[in-house]
């Protein structure tokens, strides 16, 4: 093992080497671009031995990568913001074809107006495509997230594409201490030929992919990918487990609770906003308030069960969104959205709130989150909501 | 190589072996069907054929059923190159690594002339320079026929489309100019060893086409006339009849462009008037004699910049 | 209150237009009348395939079935002098209510009257893959009409009908010999068959209006084809009923669990054929060589787009008659004219069932 200080985008290309993927397809568009730049060095040095194709759009990323996945090769692709949007036909007919290809999103705001900055509506408006999804909390994160994600989509079980979603800069660009296995631990955990599958394309033995159906058939394959998205849950459990096991950390798969113990309220969201969530959750223990913060690791699969576990015993739950979805009920966050109609038939259940917070790439500072931490712990006393979704931040 | 020969000559060299077999939704008389099974028959049993949505998408495969004994798959309307290239790439790492057996396949990517020339043509592309081993083949019926013939950028002045209807106001129907897609492959793409023009009523010429097309190194691209029946309005039993007259009058021209080297593959003896192929087919019926004349000086112009004439 | 459907049979592209009409020219004459109605083309058959089997629907909603007796009445008089019905829309709300189990439907639940354009579809239709072939008279009511447009007798046609154990009437009439239009015949045919459906007075009132200069005269197709058309009552079948190419139902289709995952479907052998979609009722006409003229050339076996022929000159290039569509580019390519195509119903005795 070595530990070294670097980005995101470098983690996750370490993995992706680790992972000895057979094709790369690449196309710029920041903040992810990191990435493919680190793996085109690796191949460059002869570190990685992959075919790596610079595509003429994010499209045909996609379209290349759900294909040479197709043929039974081990893939990488990844893209951000408007690019994923982009890519989106392709996006959409790769977890239908049930290939495991492995991509990374650098979250980025959808232009107009054009801005780095960090926002997950991108990423989530797959939200309901058959896609697996992560969020690491930081760079070690993305590393491990990644190298279990071969590993899960893989699986004859699951079968599904999955991404890894980092948020612009402080995941893709911020150095930080990662530690990297050596490359034979790495192949321990994750051999560098796929498990057989019988969906490959190959002469030896001849079938038809994603033949045109008609009604007749439609709603079984639907069910197809219902079922194989379950799977995918005590999979990813497993896949966790044997993770800890080899590498002694990875922590636990779907929600980490961060000093939830005996909290009367808590926060949760996804991606980088956990740290910030840490620092004001300790500052408001020390004040009283008896807060903590659920950290969403995965939003597809949802783990229904473990979210209504985590979160039933709260008088109070704020969801933090850092994205948007105009017009939805409450005019609401899109994880906001979920979360509540998941505690919906719980007879007991907490108050849920909606923060709209970092959007368009802005801070989630330490006293914006103290204040939504404050401002439900006095709904936990008085019950009574003012604003059921909230701007942090806003000018006004 | 797969093949004892390239070169098919005679009826003697055509495999007797049907790689797309019996059983498809393509309409009687259909000319892209007869280029699959050309295809198929060319390429042989160690080939995977990769084809874009359009008519042989949708009609050639219905779920629980398809008529290809070699594997086969869907590729989106824009993601034929990319499709090839991905699928190539997959085989040349994975030999390369000893994750599967090296040996020759054969990556083929089907098109039509909307999947090709317009919504695919950036994905060709790149796939074409991004340099690997596979052939991208058009097959041109000159309109988006799968979704009911609309106009696309190969389909030729003055046809009749549903989106190009001759009307009172607007009597010629399609007045944009058919794209010149594999001169433009050729002159944008100085890598590329072998394109190629075929048609479905040559079928030596082009099965020997799609095998040089395979066995040279990298890319390769082959754009095939494929008369249709519901698209161009005439009886089923003229496909081969109206491809043929499509070459004889000039409207259609055989050559392949080796390495740089262009070089006609069949030239006419003595080039029919157009008006023989145009009047044949109902979606030419609104034109005057003056648009035939027209069309004719157009197509003698290029004939003669060809070599033809 | 009744519900009355109307279902065309046609083949694809060459006769997509004239089905279209034929509804549109049904559910006129109902509405006509003060009727509802629903017309279409069946969503799967698009898009259609030169030849391949489509249908085509209409379908009426109305408080009593228009009256046989007037329509008799209504027959002895001139068209140019037969004056439109006067549309009653009182019950238009509850007849419309009385229609809705009707809508977001591919097919009708059941129909009065088959027309069918092309006597060949006569031997059942197998428009799509894995469902196999559908019986002409699979959706009609007991007791409802087939109306042919063919040169032949009822008599004849019967022999390639499938034995149902339904009691349904089947008439002829030569439509391509009365009108190129050739929907109008059968539709006076069908009003004189099945009566009830629309009355005789609504569609010659919607025919005169639609044809315009011409109507007067397309009128009097209809009226003709009234008088003309002949028909048989056919008597149910005994059980049990042998039939070897069945419809596949829908509940026998694979369970989802069953299905192979990633939308996969196992090729068929090479050289072999896709067994689970024929394309014989696709043909009108059948290709027949002749053994004095067939110079073994191979060209038929070159060209046929549909894989359907043997490479075996001794057999001259047999033709395999599950998959033929009868396009007919082997007899067009072949040199010395050694192929004919014949019309699929000269070959008495074939049963596709």
């Amino acid at each position: 093992m070595v530990r070294v200080i670097t980005t995101g985008t470098t983690a996750i290309a370490t993995a992706v080497k680790h992972a000895d993927v057979d094709v790369i397809s690449a196309y710029p568009i920041r903040p992810y671009t990191g990435v493919m730049n680190e793996l085109a060095r690796m191949i460059a040095d002869g570190e990685l031995d992959a075919e790596y194709i610079v595509a003429d759009s994010e499209h045909t990323q996609f379209e290349i990568a759900k294909h040479a996945a197709a043929c039974g090769a081990r893939v990488f692709t990844g893209s951000a913001g408007i690019g994923w949007a982009f890519a989106h036909e392709a996006i959409v007919v790769t977890p239908t074809d049930r290939v495991p290809v492995v991509a990374m999103v650098g979250n980025r705001a959808l232009d107009d107006p054009g801005n780095f900055g960090v926002e997950h509506t991108d990423v989530l408006i797959t939200r309901d495509l058959g896609w697996m999804m992560c969020w690491p909390e930081n760079p070690q994160e993305a590393y491990d997230l990644t190298l279990m994600g071969y590993k899960i989509a893989e699986n004859p079980k699951v079968l599904l594409p999955y991404v890894v979603c980092c948020d612009g800069n402080f995941i893709t660009h911020v150095r930080f201490p990662v530690d990297l296995p050596d490359e034979e631990l790495a192949r321990e955990f994750l051999p560098p030929t796929p498990p057989p599958r019988s969906n490959v394309l190959h002469p030896d033995r001849p079938l038809s992919i994603a033949p045109h159906v008609d009604y007749y058939w439609g709603a079984e394959i639907r069910k197809q990918m219902d079922q194989a998205m379950k799977n995918a849950i005590e999979v990813t459990r497993k896949v966790h487990e044997e993770f800890n096991k080899i590498f002694g950390r990875g922590g636990p798969p779907f929600i980490e609770e961060i000093n939830t113990k005996d909290a009367d309220v808590a926060m949760i969201g996804v991606g980088g906003m956990a740290m910030p969530a840490r620092a004001a959750v300790r500052e408001l223990r020390q004040k009283g308030i008896n807060i903590g913060y659920v950290k969403l690791r995965r939003f597809r699969p949802f783990a229904t069960e473990e979210i209504r576990e985590a979160l039933r015993k709260f008088k109070v739950v704020a969801v933090l969104d850092n994205d948007f979805s105009f017009g939805s009920a409450h005019c609401g966050g899109i994880i906001f959205q979920e979360i509540r109609s998941a505690l919906y038939d719980l007879s007991e259940k907490p108050i849920i709130v909606n923060y709209l917070i970092g959007l368009g790439g802005r801070e989630i500072t330490i006293d914006a989150m103290k204040s939504i931490g404050k401002e439900i712990y006095e709904i936990s006393k008085t019950k009574e909501v003012k604003q059921l979704v909230k701007w942090v931040g806003i000018r006004e | 190589m797969s093949w004892e020969k390239i070169e098919i000559r005679t009826l003697k060299d055509v495999p007797k072996e049907e790689y797309y077999v019996a059983g498809h939704r393509t309409c009687q008389g259909c000319g892209p069907a007869l280029a699959c099974k050309f295809i198929a028959k060319a390429a042989g049993p160690r080939a995977i054929c990769i084809t874009a949505t359009g008519c042989m998408y949708v009609a050639n495969c219905s779920y629980n059923t398809t008529p290809w004994a070699i594997p086969w798959m869907h590729a989106q309307l824009g993601g034929i190159g990319s499709a090839v290239a991905g699928a190539a790439a997959a085989y040349k790492a994975m030999m390369r690594k000893g994750k599967i057996k090296k040996e020759e396949i054969h990556v083929i990517g089907l098109a039509g002339d909307g999947g090709a020339a317009d919504i695919g043509l950036s994905a060709i592309s790149g796939a074409l320079l991004s340099g690997g081993d596979h052939l991208i083949i058009t097959y041109d019926n000159e309109s988006y026929a799968n979704t009911g013939i609309q106009a696309s950028s190969l389909t030729p002045w003055g046809a009749w489309t549903t989106f190009t209807p001759p009307g009172k106001m607007l009597r010629l129907g399609n007045v944009r100019v058919k794209k010149d897609l594999p001169k433009m492959i050729a002159a944008g793409h100085p890598n590329v060893r072998y394109v190629a023009t075929a048609s479905i009523s040559f079928p030596f010429d082009l099965m020997t086409k799609i095998r040089k097309g395979l066995a040279v190194k990298g890319p390769a691209f082959i754009q095939i006339h494929t008369p249709c029946p519901k698209g161009w309005k005439f009886p089923p039993e003229l496909t081969v009849r109206i491809g043929r007259l499509a070459v004889e009058t000039g409207m259609w021209t055989l050559y392949e462009i080796e390495d740089g080297q262009f070089r006609l593959t069949f030239k006419p003896p003595k080039r029919k008037p157009v008006a023989e192929y145009i009047k044949l087919q109902g979606r030419f019926a609104h034109l005057r004699e003056p648009d035939i004349r027209y069309i004719q000086e157009q197509v003698d112009a290029a004939c003669k910049q060809l070599g033809i004439d | 209150m009744a519900i009355f459907a109307v279902e065309f049979d046609g083949r694809g592209v060459t006769q997509t237009a004239l089905m279209r009409a034929a509804s549109e020219i049904i559910c006129s004459a109902a509405d006509k009348e003060g009727f509802p109605s629903l017309g279409y083309e069946r969503y799967d058959d698009a898009p259609d395939r030169v030849g391949v089997p489509i249908k085509g629907f209409s379908i009426i909603s109305r408080t009593v079935p228009s009256s046989y007796e007037r329509d008799l009445e209504d027959v002895a008089i001139d068209v140019e002098k037969l004056s439109p019905p006067t549309p009653d829309y009182s019950n238009y709300q509850v007849c419309y209510d009385e229609l809705a189990p009707e809508a977001m439907l591919y097919e009708p639940r059941a129909v009065d009257a088959v027309l069918v354009l092309d006597d060949t579809l006569v031997k059942g239709e197998e428009p799509w893959a894995y469902i196999g072939v559908q019986p002409i008279h699979e959706k009609l009511k007991d007791g409802g009409a087939i109306i042919v447009n063919s040169k032949r007798d009822p008599e004849y046609l019967l022999e390639f009908i499938h034995p149902t154990t339904k009691r349904y009437k089947l008439a002829v009439i030569d439509a391509d010999s009365m009108d190129k239009i050739i929907i109008l015949p059968l539709i006076g045919a069908m009003l004189r068959v099945a009566p009830g459906i629309v009355s005789y007075r609504a569609v010659i009132a919607t025919v005169k209006e639609r044809y315009k200069a011409e109507g007067v005269k397309k009128a009097q197709v209809i009226k003709d084809a009234y008088n003309k058309v002949r028909w048989i009552e056919v008597p149910p079948a005994k059980q049990p009923i042998q039939i070897k190419r069945k419809m596949r139902l829908f509940e026998e289709f694979p369970k989802w669990h069953e299905m192979p995952e990633g939308i996969v479907v196992y090729a068929p052998p090479v050289n072999g054929s896709n067994p689970h979609f024929k394309t014989d009722t696709f043909r009108t006409y059948r290709p027949i060589t002749d053994p004095n003229k067939c110079n073994k050339d191979g060209l038929c076996w070159l060209y046929c787009p549909d894989s359907a022929r043997s490479p075996d000159p001794e057999t001259l290039f047999a033709v395999n008659l599950e998959y033929c569509k009868g396009c007919g580019v082997c007899a067009e390519v072949c040199p010395t004219k050694a192929i004919k195509m014949v019309n699929e119903l000269d070959f008495r005795g074939e049963k596709i069932w």
